[in-house]
């Protein structure tokens, strides 16, 4: 034998292992629902967690991969690594014409304006600096939002990413008006609520993290995207009649069970307040949900064509409409 | 200015002075070993300018394939790019992005250069400051500075402060090494001999040693720039989004790729043109036996 035909058949057979291999991992993959998360999983993301549970004990097995951040989540969903995503994806819809479908809607906007004292209204802080989340983000646009109703302009804006690193900026003083989410609302009060108060903010709430996947993966795997949803509506309705019930799974399933006991202490009070707040749409969010969101992501800048853009174009509510048919109501 | 060695004063002859007057001059040495008259095409094809643009071009091409094909929805074509590019000239939003990022980029570099090649000088000539300097600076080189940076941002705020810092903890340690190892890398018989002509300590640094080590100072100069501009945009993208950071973040927050990559593409050859100008710099002023070469 020639040592060309030897290494042809070398090669051969290692293009045919190599087919095989990929080949096992694309049909491991279509068994398997790869869900990518924006985030790593914490007490916000636990009942998203104790829905994929549940769903898991009725046959869909699943694996998370979290991402440092949520536009990489959204990239795996993009590019295929990923089947279901969390995250905000309208403008990328839009903007790739990349058919992602949103199926669910986890949780709204709820936000709280803290502003230093001396700021007693909205009026107090016309032409006034305060601190956004991000350019283009969610708490900037609540803030423009809010700016139109008042009829004032801020002054000067700048940019601190994450919530956290706001508390931090107020506490020292760096900054004296920003916007921050529920749990870091609520830290700051506890440790300074002599120096700084909650404006008020306007009564509806955009969608902040919906459940997502391509179109191509939803016409070929119905059955599993209507579970998740199904488990999804099912828990989230649970938990607007009972907070405390995601305690309950998270102790009975042993989740977060690497987290200390003073976060998984205040599992139950950040569910009670968020469902008090709006934070969990029982309904699932929908069509109404997304003509919100096509109103204010417009006004965030992120997305173009307002409440005229088609639902359908963003939303597969297919899911949802099976879930609430198979749960009532 | 330093005086430099009078061995290098003296050129070979023939190739060298052919490849000053030829209308696209070669390699130099090489003409010289061959010494035969190049033809102009080849000339064309083998001058270094033409093979850049080559090489560049072969890189936008792929880029417009790879955006065509597309390996990803999100990833933009050369020409998505440049138009992106353009409408970001146009509403001066780069020109002022540049204005913030060059802020703590450049009193980064001033002072990771100067403090940086003091700090190297002084560690090749005394043993004693070598030891107290550089395991600081070989560990503030290995360390992963991404993970370092909210330890920056509890001590120093989220300001130009943390900013610069972040600028001179990525270009100093290179600046500092290299100067450091370019000096104790002189040649020993050129200092023995500067010795034995009596040269006091002072002339010897001044016209041995630091002649010796300019060239590697230099290239930790340009290496030490590349690391700063690194440092610059990763301080703009982990501790608050500013100037080409915020361009960065922003476009691809809201998918819009074309700019994002924009940015990123204008920031990219802004530092090659920079390191560019430093060499010129070096050759134009420091080193004039290396500006008769080419």
């Amino acid at each position: 034998m020639s040592i060309h035909m030897r290494l042809g058949r070398g090669l051969a057979a290692g293009l045919m292992a190599a087919g095989l291999t990929l080949g096992a991992t694309i049909a491991k993959a279509q068994d398997t629902v790869r869900v990518a998360l924006g985030d790593v999983v914490s007490t916000e993301t636990l009942a998203f967690l104790i829905a994929l549970e549940r769903a898991k004990d009725r046959g869909l097995n699943y694996e998370m991969t979290s991402f440092a951040e949520e536009e990489l989540a959204i990239q795996s969903i993009v590019g295929g690594q990923a089947d279901i995503g969390v995250g905000t994806p309208y403008s990328v819809i839009q903007k790739t014409k990349v058919p992602l479908r949103i199926i669910f809607q986890m949780s709204t906007l709820v936000f709280y304006p803290v502003v230093a004292n001396e700021y007693q209204s909205w009026q107090d802080l016309n032409g006034q600096p305060f601190t956004f989340h991000g350019r283009g983000s969610g708490t900037e646009a609540i803030g423009n939002i809010i700016a139109a109703r008042e009829g004032i302009e801020f002054g000067e804006r700048s940019y601190v990413p994450g919530s956290d690193n706001r508390v931090i900026a107020l506490l020292n003083g760096t900054i004296k008006a920003t916007i921050l989410d529920l749990a870091n609302k609520n830290i700051l009060m506890e440790q300074a609520d002599d120096r700084f108060h909650v404006l008020p903010t306007p009564e509806e709430k955009a969608s902040d993290e919906v459940v997502f996947a391509s179109q191509a993966w939803l016409d070929n795997n119905r059955e599993q995207a209507n579970l998740l949803v199904e488990e999804l509506l099912k828990l989230w309705r649970e938990m607007n009649e009972n907070p405390a019930i995601v305690e309950e799974e998270r102790a009975a399933r042993n989740l977060l069970a690497d987290q200390p006991q003073e976060i998984l202490a205040e599992v139950t009070g950040f569910y009670t307040e968020g469902t008090e707040a709006g934070l969990f749409d029982p309904n699932g969010g929908g069509e109404a949900a997304a003509m919100l969101d096509f109103d204010f992501y417009t006004q965030a800048g992120q997305i173009e064509g307002g409440t005229s853009l088609m639902v359908e174009d963003y939303w597969d509510l297919g899911p949802l409409e099976a879930a609430k048919q198979a749960l009532g109501g | 200015m330093v005086e430099r060695p009078s061995h290098l004063s003296a050129e070979p002859a023939g190739g060298l002075r052919l490849s000053r007057f030829s209308s696209f001059g070669t390699f130099g040495t090489r003409a010289a070993l061959i010494d035969r008259p190049t033809h102009p095409v080849a000339a064309f094809f083998n001058h270094p300018l033409t093979l850049r643009i080559l090489s560049a071009l072969v890189l936008f091409l792929a880029w417009e394939w790879a955006g065509r094909l597309p390996i990803s929805p999100a990833f933009p074509t050369f020409g998505e790019t440049m138009v992106g590019l353009w409408s970001m000239i146009a509403d001066f939003s780069l020109i002022r992005a540049f204005g913030i990022t060059l802020q703590p980029l450049a009193i980064g570099l001033v002072i990771s250069t100067l403090i940086g090649v003091a700090i190297g000088v002084a560690m090749g000539l005394n043993d004693k400051a070598e030891w107290l300097a550089s395991p600081i600076f070989i560990i503030a080189q290995a360390a992963p500075l991404a993970a370092l940076i909210p330890l920056i941002v509890f001590a120093y705020g989220i300001g130009l402060t943390a900013k610069t810092l972040v600028v001179c903890i990525m270009a100093m340690p290179v600046i500092v090494l290299n100067s450091f190892a370019a000096v104790r890398h002189t040649p020993l018989s050129l200092v023995e001999m500067g010795r034995s002509f009596l040269a006091s300590r002072r002339q010897v640094i001044l016209r041995i040693i630091l002649p010796a080590a300019s060239p590697v100072i230099f290239a930790g100069l340009r290496l030490g720039c590349a690391a700063g501009f690194i440092g610059a945009i990763l301080a703009e993208l982990l501790i608050t989004p500013t100037g080409i950071g915020d361009l960065i973040t922003y476009h691809r927050s809201i998918a819009e790729y074309p700019k994002m990559y924009a940015a990123i593409l204008s920031i990219i050859v802004f530092s090659v043109l920079f390191i560019e100008v430093i060499e010129r710099v070096e050759v134009t002023v420091f080193r004039p036996e290396k500006r008769a070469r080419r």
